[in-house]
């Protein structure tokens, strides 16, 4: 195992290249494993792709310089509770334009904090919606007939389709 | 290959990052949300959906419920997020009930007993979250000499729901079981358990119920897929507390006790001779499976001082909200 170097350079899917520090790669586990593998050094000229776009990627980096320290150190209580509240002051993004891309960005790569705190954010996010909102979102069709609404209506009297 | 089920545009969201959100959303919300489509009327009323939403919400921690302002006026406080009280929804004949009692709760289901005259009852099963209940059929008739146990439970083998139903009177004891799969009562036999009391308060955890004995010198366990009782001594453990009770926690059954001291034992007196009260909470943990016996060891895991800590502040149960529906009638037909 083992890499000289402090940081690595990977490329986005736009082709964009970007610099990611050893520790904070070491969050996600494919390009763990990838360090340990392949030896990088100054004259490296291995980049990885990473089939993230670069507006993603720039979010993903930011989340994992953050988080590099405490995951490698551990880190006391009060720290905790302030990367608690930059954790949400770092999840106020748009949920389709960037929010649901990092999601699916976390999951290649296999970074279960980022995963699970975006999947949250989704979740909280969504409570506060309406139907159709959830509807455009997802960029789904009421494909429910006239006499199933209805059906439905009676069923959940508080509920709206709307 | 992974179903893609947002169409159109980017994103397309695959089917198992999609399950992780919506699992973490109420009960509420997936109700109302089941009027978005087709797709999310079916996944919120399917077995997989709503068992991977209980898992999710059995590993967050569970909501303590107390009672007040009058019988089954439930609230929880909602310990993970803003502590804020909520009330629980409950059907309004519920409320004209008499004698009511709370027998336990489980996976979001909550197993409530009326006494309607001295010695008739009957029993009933509620889902707070989704608003649908259940009245389990028969009456129950009450015994002078005797004393009834209940205890409610899951079995994820059997994947049903039970009520077991124990009437202890000298030296008899007459065992019934209730399935929510088939709704009927059954009678089985209590076996050669040497137990005289028990508590009332139970736990249900691994496909078990636990009662505590009323010496306190063990545990009694029902085994709901095998339907078969035993005996598991205390293991060690000082539960000689004028409160104990097995709950379920954090997916571990934990043995609670109540020690007191100012009173009981005059050499802890607090400085300023406050009296003080702990909280002990023991885990029981199911050591390897040598034979077919299930053994238990135990080590303490926490232990809560403080005079906050009073007998009023005791939850009256520990409760998660669930999709599981137990409707009589189902919503379908009733349309």
């Amino acid at each position: 195992m083992s890499s000289s170097v402090e940081a690595i350079t990977v490329l986005s899917s736009d082709g964009d290249e970007f610099k990611i520090t050893v520790s904070a790669a070491k969050l996600s586990k494919p390009l763990n494993w990838m360090l340990e593998d392949v030896c990088f050094s100054d004259d490296c000229d291995e980049v990885p792709t990473i089939e993230v776009n670069s507006k993603t990627l720039v979010k993903v980096i930011e989340y994992c310089e953050k988080h590099a320290p405490r995951a490698n150190s551990g880190a006391s209580d009060s720290d905790a509770e302030e990367l608690k509240k930059w954790d949400i002051e770092f999840m106020k993004m748009d949920v389709k334009d960037i929010l649901f891309h990092i999601l699916m960005a976390a999951n290649y790569l296999h970074m279960e904090g980022l995963y699970d705190l975006a999947c949250q954010t989704a979740a909280d996010l969504m409570k506060g919606m309406t139907v159709s909102q959830i509807r455009k979102i997802f960029h789904i069709k009421n494909d429910f007939s006239s006499e199933e609404q209805e059906q439905l209506r009676r069923q959940h009297p508080g509920c709206s389709f709307d | 290959m992974e179903k893609m089920l947002v169409q159109g545009d980017f994103p397309f969201l695959p089917e198992q990052i999609f399950i992780s959100i919506v699992m973490r959303l109420p009960v509420k919300t997936l109700i109302r949300f089941q009027l978005v489509s087709k797709f999310w009327k079916n996944l919120v009323r399917s077995p997989y959906f709503i068992a991977v939403h209980l898992h999710h919400t059995s590993n967050q921690i569970p909501r303590s419920l107390f009672n007040m302002g009058g019988p089954l006026n439930l609230f929880g406080v909602d310990c993970a997020g803003t502590h804020e009280l909520v009330y629980l929804w409950k059907p309004s004949f519920m409320s004209k009930l008499s004698g009511t009692r709370i027998i336990n709760s489980c996976n979001g289901l909550i197993c409530v007993r009326s006494d309607h005259d001295s010695d008739v009852s009957s029993l009933f099963i509620w889902n707070p979250a989704t608003r649908e209940v259940r009245c389990v059929p028969g009456v129950i008739e009450g015994d002078v000499d005797g004393v009834f146990y209940f205890g409610f439970g899951f079995s994820p083998f059997l994947n049903d729901y039970k009520i077991v139903k124990i009437l202890m009177s000298d030296g008899n004891k007459r065992v019934e079981v209730y399935s929510l799969n088939t709704d009927t009562w059954r009678e089985i036999e209590f076996g050669n358990a040497e137990i005289r009391r028990m508590s009332h308060d139970h736990a249900s955890f691994n496909g078990s119920i636990f009662w505590v004995t009323e010496e306190m010198n063990g545990i009694v366990s029902f085994d709901l897929a095998r339907e078969v009782f035993k005996f598991v001594p205390e293991p060690g453990l000082y539960i000689h507390s004028p409160y104990s009770r097995v709950v379920q926690l954090n997916q571990k059954l934990v043995l609670v006790g109540l020690t007191t001291w100012g009173i009981k034992y005059p050499g802890l007196t607090t400085r300023g001779g406050k009296y003080g009260y702990a909280l002990h909470f023991w885990e029981m943990e199911e050591a390897e499976a040598v034979s077919d016996d299930k053994k238990w060891s135990s080590t303490k895991i926490d232990r809560r001082v403080g005079s906050a800590i009073s007998n009023l502040d005791i939850p009256v149960l520990f409760y998660v909200e669930s999709l599981v529906p137990i409707a009589n009638i189902n919503r379908e037909e009733l349309a």
